[in-house]
């Protein structure tokens, strides 16, 4: 019988409203194929591999283009080609991610041939090594940005210490609805994943934390699972940033994670829905993992949607003919991603949306409004909750200010820290004060300074003092 | 459109001040912009690239909301005197202010319009006219010479009303008005300069409650008194424990203040006075006098909480609320001065940072592992 655990939540974080351009319960559309795709060879923090197919070759939609030997110390999958089509260029080229990486460019041919991987007769049979195997052919890897390949995410080096397998299945990221709606639309594929997952691990225990806000995928859920001793479902209230690695395991399990440190070092493995369902489809349909869900978001786009993306997709091609205005484009989270202003900047597996959001507009006497349409972590607005859609735009809302010690940022903090004084000794190169307030504890979830009322870039600057603290210990 | 054009007058001048080298001015013209266009046209540059829809002037425009029911009680209540403290308090103010930001080269903050409304509304009704001019310049200099708003280590209408207790003792604690009364005096203060031009000598009032509970002659007001401020002799401000009450409860429900100072603050000294009363109920009143009377109400909701002043954590919050009222508690019963209020937030200014020091929350995360 299920465990079903209690309605769990942890100190800080903050309720978004809705903002103007999210893709609430739009079911997945196929978006349409892309002319040509731009698949980097790394992905997340894993290694880059070497391509194996030269310019000018013809290839299959899931076939392999590039791979290096396992290696547990540079982990690395191999990479698909995600449309069928003709190779026509291998260069270097900034990846949405940060840095730089050797990309291999197909053009297509329009047909989408394909080309699967060898299906297994009956995947509840297979040892956990060899899911393990398909996994790692598949290049499922995991969702969230670190993106390690799935073998040694789920460290498969040291399988002896993994006890537990987390499920997030809970999005709280403006403006991210995609994966909730798989959820919605593949929900047998989700809950076998979710067993296939475990199998490879070893039948370890398996924590499912899913929002509160989600009663009928609770409710499935439950009549599903409810035999198995080995699940416990969590109800979670969806406050940001209850999705981060290290907010998810300390709610569920009521371990911290260690600074600088992964799930796994607490014998953790955390994948989320879309990992779950590629899981499934690499296991028991043979399909690689080339195609991933996307919101497609923001205030400055005319149709918001929810869309099946081939990865290495430019952004261009979901974008153009869609936009009412030149926006802000965003990668990921409007948190803590990355401003991208390269329309051919490539879709990748760690990419749950795309946002364009509009410029800070002009206005006289913001101060005045009533503020029907903001949203704001005080209660100085009247954000009444029949004007559902929220404001959305790149203005900073106020004017930078000194710091008044309000002490919002603590209020929020997830993590419990002071992000005021972490910000203003990074800032100020006071590195070792820094880390006594454990710098390295933060989890850059960005909250700190979408609520500072002097908007200070506490993130930027958080960001900054890890960097040079990392290169001075190099 | 019309706030494009005026956007580009903004910068258009901003340039030529710049250009002729007036460095002053184009800091003052940039402050002007910015509380026009209220930092709406600026971009986030980095991540978040969404903000929060808070920003400076409407986290300090919220105290100035709370206390427009007071100014206007203020005025009904002892005359349009009042108004005229508030606009001196406010022109002089912001003079000082301005000079300090045209010589020093930075922004002009919003946290000069609460400190000006927070002094006005702290003064006796009978303080001469000059004497409030000295006190908001002492304040706001002082705060400057700390470097601004968000730098100051003592509350500035804090200190500028303690600089007048000490200067000026006697004009700050014996004259007062028996306010204009909506029971018995219709539109009151709305008509008349002060009570004092309607009623002269009978104007003028024995003491404040505090004053009252003092001095054995004099009998205490009661409760309804208290609350709503009818026949209560007091400062501008807090005649009206309902009406500071209401925007108390205003400024919690929008998170600008914090519970933990404020409420914690009235507690502990409504605590400490009902406690002492039982060992000397000649010194110390019964709680509910206590909190009701002086400037215990105001001061906690509106000065204590200044954000700068007092602590940021959530353990250093509270320890700073229970010793302000206790403190205030020991100041009136066993000090010289009727109201201790003000001192004993001075004296937990004062011990912000080494409280903030000490409290620092523990990180929810393990140690780093060493890696192999």
């Amino acid at each position: 019988m299920a465990v079903l655990g209690s309605l769990k939540t942890f100190k800080g974080g903050h309720y978004f409203g809705l903002f103007e351009g999210t893709p609430r319960g739009q079911r997945l559309k196929v978006a349409p194929l892309p002319h040509r795709v731009i698949i980097p060879l790394r992905q997340g923090f894993s290694a880059e591999v070497a391509p194996i197919v030269q310019e000018g070759d013809r290839v299959k939609a899931g076939q392999v283009i590039g791979r290096n030997q396992p290696d547990p110390k540079k982990p690395s999958t191999p990479v698909h080609a995600s449309i069928s089509g003709r190779v026509t260029k291998i260069e270097r080229r900034s990846h949405p991610l940060g840095g730089e990486t050797l990309c291999v460019i197909i053009e297509s041919d329009g047909k989408d041939e394909w080309e699967m991987l060898h299906r297994p007769a009956n995947y509840e049979k297979l040892s956990p090594e060899e899911i393990g195997k398909i996994l790692y052919e598949a290049g499922v890897t995991s969702g969230g940005q670190a993106g390690f390949p799935t073998i040694y995410h789920s460290a498969f080096a040291t399988p002896d210490k993994i006890r537990y397998l987390i499920i997030n299945a809970i999005e709280t990221e403006p403006f991210c609805e995609a994966t909730d709606q798989l959820m919605y639309e593949e929900f047998d594929k989700f809950v076998n994943g979710i067993k296939i997952l475990r199998q490879a691990l070893g039948n370890v225990q398996v924590h499912i934390g899913l929002g509160y806000n989600r009663p009928r995928i609770y409710e499935e859920l439950i009549e599903r699972l409810e035999y198995y001793d080995w699940c416990t479902i969590h109800q979670l209230r969806p406050k940001y940033p209850q999705g981060d690695d290290a907010v998810l395991i300390r709610t569920l399990l009521g371990v911290l994670l260690p600074q600088r440190g992964y799930a796994t070092d607490v014998g953790c493995v955390v994948q989320d829905v879309q990992q779950c369902v590629a899981a499934y489809e690499a296991v028991v349909e043979g399909k690689p993992f080339v195609e991933r869900v996307v919101s497609v978001a923001g205030s400055a786009v005319k149709e918001p949607g929810n869309y099946r993306v081939r990865v290495g997709t430019p952004i261009g091609h979901l974008l153009e003919s869609n936009l009412k205005c030149t926006g802000r484009i965003v990668m990921g989270s409007v948190l803590h991603g990355q401003a991208q202003g390269d329309l051919d900047a490539p879709i990748t597996k760690e990419i749950p949306a795309v946002i364009a959001l509009r410029e800070a507009e002009r206005e006289l006497f913001p101060i005045a409004g009533l503020g029907f349409d903001r949203d704001s972590f005080t209660g100085v607005y009247l954000s009444v909750p029949w004007v559902r859609s929220k404001r959305a735009t790149t203005s900073l809302n106020g004017n930078p200010r000194p710091c008044v010690r309000c002490g919002y940022c603590i209020d929020v903090c997830p993590q419990n820290l002071v992000p005021a004084l972490l910000g203003e000794y990074s800032a100020n190169g006071l590195l070792s004060e820094a880390q006594e307030l454990d710098l390295f504890a933060c989890i850059e979830c960005g909250l700190c300074a979408y609520v500072c009322p002097s908007k200070i870039p506490l993130l930027e600057q958080i960001r900054e003092g890890k960097r040079k603290i990392l290169q001075e210990s190099a | 459109m019309l706030k494009d054009k005026l956007y580009t007058f903004f910068e258009k001048v901003h340039h030529d001040l710049q250009a002729r080298r007036a460095e002053g001015l184009a800091v003052l013209w940039e402050g002007i912009k910015d509380s026009v266009f209220g930092g709406s046209e600026k971009a986030a540059r980095q991540a978040p690239y969404i903000r929060d829809a808070i920003g400076m002037q409407r986290y300090m425009g919220s105290p100035l909301i709370a206390c427009i029911p007071l100014a206007l009680a203020s005025i009904y209540f002892y005359g349009w005197r009042s108004l005229a403290i508030i606009v001196l308090t406010y022109l002089v103010g912001m003079a000082v202010e301005f000079t300090f930001c045209a010589i020093r080269r930075h922004e002009i903050t919003e946290g000069l319009l609460v400190t000006c409304m927070l002094y006005a509304l702290s003064l006796p009704p009978t303080l001469p006219l000059w004497m409030v001019a000295v006190g908001i310049a002492f304040a706001i200099g002082i705060k400057e010479l700390f470097g601004g708003s968000g730098y100051n280590i003592f509350n500035p209408a804090i200190s500028g009303r303690a600089f007048l207790l000490l200067a000026f003792p006697s004009a700050m604690t014996t004259f007062w008005y028996v306010p204009f009364n909506p029971l018995t005096d219709g539109l009151g203060g709305f008509l008349h300069w002060s009570p004092q031009a309607v009623k002269g000598v009978d104007a003028i009032a024995k003491a404040t409650p505090l004053g009252a509970f003092n001095s054995p002659d004099i009998a205490n007001p009661d409760l309804l008194t208290l609350l709503t401020g009818f026949g209560r002799a007091d400062v501008l401000g807090a005649t009206s424990a309902i009406l500071v009450l209401l925007g108390g409860l205003y400024l919690l429900h929008t998170r600008v203040i914090d519970w933990r100072v404020s409420i914690v603050m009235i507690v502990s000294a409504g605590l400490t006075s009902q406690f002492l009363s039982f060992i000397n109920p000649a010194k110390f009143p019964d709680g509910l006098y206590a909190v009701l009377s002086g400037g215990l109400l105001f001061a906690a909701f509106l000065n204590a909480t200044d954000p700068v002043t007092s602590p940021m954590t959530v353990r250093g919050r509270w320890i700073f609320g229970i010793m302000l009222g206790v403190l205030t508690v020991l100041g009136r019963g066993l000090t010289g001065y009727a109201e201790w209020v003000t001192f004993a937030i001075l004296i937990g200014n004062m011990f912000t940072p080494l409280i903030d020091r000490f409290t620092i929350p523990k990180s929810f995360s393990a140690p780093a592992i060493q890696k192999r």
